[in-house]
């Protein structure tokens, strides 16, 4: 992938094999967040509890705002998808683009850590393919970070 | 790591109020907290777009979240602080809302 800076804008290329790649982690995200499993630790990490050792305030803060929040977090998973061009090719970015791509790409990678078990200590398998996919989601991520924050 | 000082008109304030709810004046904080996914380049950004804090303050606090295991990133009433962390968890953040220690 490569980012260019243009006035304002951020201007991404994306091969075919990476706009396929991110097309399905999408589409399967996408499926998961549909119908979340509250117990699943992929979306506890999703929706982390707004109290620690306070359930009733954890409760209370849960009512008041995750329905938003996921209403949020799919919004714009689809929006990303929609922006993403087949095939690979090129696409603009203004800021509030960007930054929804910062958080959709965060979200991948926060549920495919939790499920590869990403700690701090540990080196992960690189003979995993879902290593690999990871290692790069976190290079993509770190990329357009770098040219956001400038 | 900063934490918020009182003014001389809200201490003046809070010493004429009952015990009740001088208690429930007590700041409450945001605190994030260290994960193993989140980038630092990813947090300085969240930090900064977030609350509008400089890159060197951002920076300061997502180290002290990466060396200590969690910083104080924002502090007021109880409400502000559940916006403040909602907002973070929208970014991925992992945040809780405490008493000011």
């Amino acid at each position: 992938m490569r980012v260019r800076r243009r006035a304002a804008l951020l201007r991404l290329e994306l091969a075919e094999a990476e706009s396929s790649l991110l097309a399905g982690l999408l589409e399967d995200f996408a499926v998961m967040l549909a119908d979340p499993d509250p117990a699943d630790p992929v979306i506890r990490r999703l929706y982390p509890d707004g109290y620690r050792e306070d359930e009733v305030a954890s409760a209370e803060y849960r009512e008041l705002v995750e329905r938003d929040l996921r209403a949020e977090r799919s919004g714009r998973l689809q929006l990303c998808r929609a922006e993403l061009p087949d095939g690979g090719g090129r696409f603009s970015l203004d800021e509030e683009a960007a930054d929804r791509w910062l958080r959709v790409l965060n979200d991948l990678r926060l549920a495919l850590g939790t499920r590869l078990g990403v700690s701090e200590e540990d080196e992960l398998d690189g003979t995993d393919p879902a290593v690999n996919i990871y290692h790069w989601l976190s290079a993509v991520q770190d990329l357009l970070v770098e040219n956001v924050m400038g | 790591m900063s934490t918020p000082t009182v003014t001389p008109q809200r201490e003046a304030a809070v010493e004429h109020q009952s015990d009740e709810s001088a208690e429930a004046d007590r700041p409450w904080v945001t605190v994030v907290w260290n994960d193993p996914v989140n980038l630092m380049s990813y947090v300085t950004h969240v930090l900064m777009k977030v609350f509008g804090y400089p890159k060197d303050k951002a920076t300061t606090l997502m180290l002290d979240v990466h060396h200590k295991g969690r910083a104080v990133v924002s502090s007021g009433p109880r409400e502000r602080m559940e916006g403040d962390t909602a907002t973070l968890h929208g970014y991925g953040l992992w945040a809780t809302i405490q008493h000011d220690s």
